[in-house]
């Protein structure tokens, strides 16, 4: 009997005294696929970390195919283990070829490095994953999910025994996730052992065969796929039964907030007109690099200034935010680590940062009134269902990720915003804590804001929106009504059909 | 995208670049003084920068120039090396100069200067800073800062005889070679000589403030120091602002006087050796600057070979004792 | 208050303030080794000696926090300073040579603002640029000479108030106030928001461009106020003033526990930061090291601080990206 490809053994970690994992074991066997879930937090990372040799456990062992582990990445690579992460670690301004081939870029005995060479090498594993772009190009150019295949390339071009993916189609488009699942699963008939690490249930369930729940630092559960549906992942990841589907929605009013026509941003995006009412949520919808985020960032006067936007049927000075803002718009960012709120600052100070002339004791001189600011942030962090362990003088960067999700959110409901653009608002983030936005959003609406939102997740925005628009090459390509915005339909008007 | 920052930047520093130079350009080359009357020769003098021993040196070497019957063409770089090496390209090629003196703002960028006198056979001297390479000067007179602290020394011995004296040496730029050498002469002279202890070293990288900062913290720790070097009169207001904070700045005979000696004989030394507060001040030989240069000016273009081709000259000793007899030849009383 | 009290006060400030702990054993230690050292003479020394640094220091880490820098610093203290001693000038009244020279200060702030919130030229750049223009044009207003400040312009550096010293006065009341508006105004807020995260900011309304201008006009006003009580105790205005000066304020900075990276910092730490360097500078002076010591030692302080503090983000940080989870609170 042949030895697991992985084999965690009583893996225990702790950081300052808190324990990320606790007594972890699991194994993966050559021709697998073993699909790990978990809330963030869980200690998935940790573990992830820990077999490709990032991390050194604090006891217990993992052993590759029989031989124990010798510490450290290039021990971990040396033994065939190959780990694709979710966040990229690619070099921007190198080629395709030399990220793929960065830690082999000459041949032995040689001096110099060679692009022919490398080119040469790079091309088949470039085609195993079905890139549409040549070795010679520049990461820098390259889109998202092309930085993933990148990735991923880089991974299988040693040969690897065994993979693990953390994340690997979070920032994908649906043609970009089928390639990838593609690749898992002639992963699997070649014989490679993967674990796959994924928010996504739907890719779990369809690609695995054994599933390992983590929840705070320990095994939950480890059975075959079969055995397990959704509702009992769902709750074994957070430990207690969950409210399923969406939330019920009420209808939109009469009033229009706001009326966007003609909207352009000079480069991709161009001829986008729709209307959203008061307390409707409009959802917009597309494949990764259609014109979604650049339709949000033009309304928003962060991007372009062609076409017209109203909100309350007042006419808004094109480019500015601050206009924007003042019309009652609030922006809850894709990128939220970077541009939603401040990691190295204090919670509160990222909820307050839109309406801190509120909290002062006069507009005029700025002198901000302590007491004040604690009594706005408590009640948005308590209307946002914030989870903050250590209160909200903590950091921002110490709240998961979808805690961090309803700061950004939070900080907006301060002003009683009319229009709230959300992009991309569940990206990364638990399914207890996407169930609590969907239901806030839900509650807002309800209370009459309007709600634009955007997302790839088709289940989320034909669950949460009374009408979905869709784009396709930077333009508005159909407007469907609730009752007729099916899966289907939505893909035929993403990929360029006819409505 | 990261090209256009590049351009930015290089945009910027452009316009700094403008800017900077249409600043100093105002205060561009003197007029020239002498006529430029045939028969007469003319000496072209290029300085670093003009302050007040730059009008002196530029004053002795007027003098002298006169005396010998040459005419002098006068150009002042503003601390800009770039900008000396055209002036003096200027002096050699478009106003045909017969020879060329030079207090060189840089002493390894003049060698390209010298080279340029020498292709064109035009006497290169160089007064006050040394010039790296000699290859190509035909004269060099500098000060002497090793024997300059030697005479200070000199200065300190004599008053220990009476009182014995605790010192507080102030330091110039570590990196300097005149502060070095300021302080090694001064140091070499006192070794092994009673009467006189250095109690404290302490550095100021020629910055007034920590001059000033260093002399109140070693008057603090010991307020037995009853005398101080101060290696130039720059740093003399710092150190009588530290004094007048000690509530020690006293003149000379009070009981609280500190014995002050330092180097240079700028206006500052000069009025302080007149108020009395003051002991002594070894002054910069900006006479001798002028006249051994033009003397050597008026050997090389007779043809003879200047020697020897380098002079350091000791500075002049100023103190109450001689004050009456030697401050007219002091460069900072005169004015 | 009760000892238990006062003693979970005590470890919170030290918490908050990690250079306060330092700062007291320098002192402590010296008055130990030295014993003039502890005289009310030699402390009130060191707080005058300091003055300047802490004023500078203060503008400078309102634009360290905006994850800017300002390298020209110790040429607007010289240029306000030559400002100050120019014979129009120095002429006036005494409030109103004061007032030019706050002016002057506050333009030249205004460039450097101006020129980093407008253009894309780093912080870095920019300053190197406007260092050189302004040292440039003080030597130009002085014609490099030693001038000597009239009498009057001499007392905001030498008098006293109840025994405190003039230009100590004037730190203090800097100091407070810089940590006033750090903490408790929008203006102190949105720098450590543009710092924290430009993109956050902008995307928040806020008025990037006018904060960034704001700090370096701090900065600019505040090395001109320096450059009156430093100019004051020498009495007289000389070419060499405020060279190098930048190192100095900038390590006082970090010393204090500012980050460069913006964002992160506190006025109080500034503060202990340069009186922190200050001390370390009398006690080699009453150490009687060798010259070359000194900035041995210097440099070693910023060393010790800088990878002290590196040592503890770098702690948090790994720790949070290699687990997922968030840094324990």
């Amino acid at each position: 009997m042949a030895h697991p490809a992985i084999a965690v053994g009583s893996v225990s970690k702790s950081f300052g005294g808190i324990a990320a994992v606790d007594g972890v074991s699991f194994t993966v066997s050559g021709g697998e696929v073993v699909g790990l879930v978990g809330e963030n937090g869980a200690g998935k990372s940790t573990i992830k970390n820990i077999i490709g040799g990032a991390l050194r456990p604090d006891a217990g062992h993992v052993s590759y195919a029989g031989a124990p582990a010798v510490h450290g990445v290039g021990g971990a690579k040396h033994s065939g283990v190959a780990t694709v992460h979710q966040e990229t670690s690619l070099f921007p301004d190198l080629t395709v070829a030399e990220n793929i081939l960065i830690d082999r870029l000459r041949s032995p005995g040689r001096a110099t490095v060679r692009p022919g060479q490398l080119r040469r090498a790079a091309a088949p594993v470039l085609q195993r994953v079905g890139a549409g772009f040549g070795p010679e190009a520049l990461v820098r150019d390259l889109s998202a999910g092309q930085r993933q295949l990148v990735e991923i390339a880089k991974a299988l071009a040693a040969q690897p025994r065994a993979v693990v993916f953390d994340e690997p189609t979070a920032s994908l488009n649906l043609a970009e996730r089928e390639l990838v699942m593609g690749i898992v699963e002639q992963l699997r008939a070649d014989g490679v052992a993967v674990l796959y690490i994924s928010h996504y249930l739907e890719e779990i369930a369809r690609l695995t065969q054994r599933i390992v729940v983590m929840r705070d630092g320990r095994v939950v559960a480890d059975r075959p796929t079969a055995e397990l549906d959704r509702a009992a992942l769902e709750s074994l990841m957070v430990g207690r039964e969950l409210a399923q589907g969406h939330p019920p929605l009420a209808p939109p009013r009469e009033a229009t907030t706001l009326t966007v026509r003609d909207l352009g941003d000079g480069a991709r995006v161009a001829g986008v007109s729709f209307d959203i009412a008061e307390g409707e949520i409009f959802g917009l919808a597309g494949l990764m690099g259609s014109g979604r985020t650049e339709v949000a960032r033009a309304i928003f006067g962060l991007a372009g200034g062609i076409g017209r936007v109203e909100v309350g049927g007042r006419r808004l000075r094109r480019g500015s935010v601050r206009a924007c803002i003042a019309a009652g718009m609030a922006f809850v960012t894709e990128d939220r680590r970077h541009e939603g709120l401040f990691l190295d600052r204090p919670i509160r100070e990222s909820l307050s940062i839109v309406e801190l002339d509120a909290v002062c004791r006069s507009r005029r001189t700025g002198w901000l009134d302590d007491g004040r600011e604690r009594r706005l942030t408590e009640e948005l962090a308590r209307r946002v269902r914030l989870v903050a362990r250590g209160g909200l003088g903590a950091a921002g960067g110490s709240l998961s990720g979808g805690n961090q999700q309803k700061v950004v959110i939070g900080k907006w409901l301060a002003g009683r915003p009319r229009l709230i653009i959300l992009d991309e608002p569940t990206r990364g983030i638990d399914v207890g804590a996407k169930a609590e936005i969907y239901r806030l959003l839900a509650d807002l609406a309800r209370e009459g804001t309007s709600i634009l939102l955007i997302s790839s997740e088709m289940e989320e925005v034909l669950g949460l929106s009374h009408r979905v628009g869709v784009m396709h090459d930077g333009r508005l390509t159909g407007i469907l009504d609730r009752a007729h915005a099916t899966q289907e339909a939505v893909i035929r008007l993403a990929t360029g059909g006819a409505a | 995208m990261q090209r256009f920052a590049v351009a930015r930047v290089l945009a910027a520093l452009a316009a700094a670049s403008l800017t900077l130079t249409a600043c100093s350009s105002t205060g561009g080359s003197d007029a020239a003084n002498g006529s430029g009357s045939g028969k007469k020769r003319t000496i072209g003098v290029s300085f670093d920068l003009l302050n007040a021993i730059r009008q002196a040196e530029k004053a002795a070497i007027q003098k002298a120039a006169d005396a010998a019957g040459y005419s002098v063409e006068f150009a002042v770089a503003d601390q800009d090396a770039q900008k000396q090496a055209s002036q003096i390209q200027d002096l050699i090629q478009t106003k045909k100069v017969s020879a060329v003196i030079v207090i060189a703002q840089d002493g390894q960028q003049i060698a390209a200067s010298a080279s340029l006198a020498k292709a064109r056979n035009v006497p290169f001297l160089a007064i006050d800073r040394a010039v790296a390479d000699q290859a190509n000067v035909t004269f060099q007179i500098t000060g002497d800062p090793v024997a300059d602290g030697k005479a200070v020394a000199a200065e300190f011995l004599a008053a220990a005889k009476t009182a014995p004296l605790k010192v507080l040496e102030l330091v110039g730029g570590l990196t300097d070679q005149n502060a070095i050498g300021r302080r090694d002469g001064f140091n070499a002279a006192l070794a092994g000589q009673p009467g006189v202890t250095i109690v404290s070293q302490v550095p100021t990288d020629w910055n007034p403030a920590q001059a000033l900062d260093g002399t109140s913290n070693a008057l603090q720790k010991d307020p037995t120091i009853n005398a101080i070097y101060v290696p130039s009169d720059f740093l003399l207001p710092s150190v009588q602002s530290a004094l007048t904070a000690a509530g020690r700045l006293a003149p000379i005979g009070d009981p609280k006087h500190v014995f002050l000696v330092t180097i240079d004989g700028d206006q500052n030394g000069c009025k302080a050796m007149q108020a009395k507060t003051l002991d002594a001040d070894i002054a910069t030989p900006v006479d001798e600057f002028g006249k051994q240069s033009i003397a050597a000016v008026t050997t090389a273009l007779g043809g003879q070979p200047v020697a020897p081709k380098a002079v350091q000259a000791k500075g002049l000793t100023l103190n109450q004792a001689n004050y009456a007899t030697t401050s007219s030849q002091v460069w900072g009383c005169a004015s | 208050m009760n000892p238990p009290a006062v003693a979970t006060r005590l470890r919170a400030a030290v918490r908050r303030e990690p250079l306060l702990p330092v700062l007291l054993v320098l002192l402590l230690g010296l008055s130990a080794a030295y014993h003039e050292f502890a005289a009310v003479a030699n402390l009130r020394n060191i707080a005058v000696q300091a003055s300047p640094l802490v004023i500078a220091a203060v503008g400078m880490a309102y634009v360290i926090m905006t994850a800017g820098i300002d390298l020209s610093v110790g040429s607007m203290l010289f240029l306000a300073a030559a400002i100050e001693s120019a014979r129009a000038v120095a002429g006036l009244p005494t409030a109103a040579v004061f007032a030019v020279v706050c002016l002057a200060g506050v333009l030249m702030g205004l460039l450097n603002g101006l020129a980093v919130a407008f253009t894309r030229v780093p912080a870095l750049i920019v300053t190197l640029a406007t260092m050189q223009m302004f040292r440039g044009a003080g030597g130009h207003v002085t014609g490099q000479q030693n001038i000597d400040l009239p009498a009057k312009l001499r007392g905001i550096g030498t008098a006293a108030l109840l025994g405190v010293p003039a230009p100590v006065l004037l730190a203090a009341a800097v100091a407070l106030a810089g940590a006033f508006v750090f903490r408790r105004t929008t203006f102190g807020r949105y720098v450590q928001a543009v710092g924290s995260s430009p993109d956050a900011a902008r995307n928040a309304g806020l008025p990037v461009r006018g904060v960034l201008v704001g700090a370096y006009v701090a900065a600019g006003l505040l090395a001109a106020v320096a450059s009156l009580t430093q100019t004051a105790r020498l009495g007289a205005v000389q070419p060499s003033i405020g060279q190098g000066y930048e190192l100095t304020v900038i390590t006082a900075v970090v010393l204090g526990g500012t980050t460069l990276l913006g964002g992160r910092g506190s006025i109080g730490g500034t503060v202990l930061g340069a009186l922190v360097l200050t001390t370390v500078q009398t006690g080699l002076v009453f150490s009687g090291a060798s010259p070359y010591v000194f900035d041995i030692v210097r440099g070693g302080v910023l060393l010790a601080a800088v990878l002290a503090a590196a040592a503890r983000w770098r702690n948090l940080a790994q720790a949070a990206r290699l687990t997922g989870r968030a840094t324990p609170a």
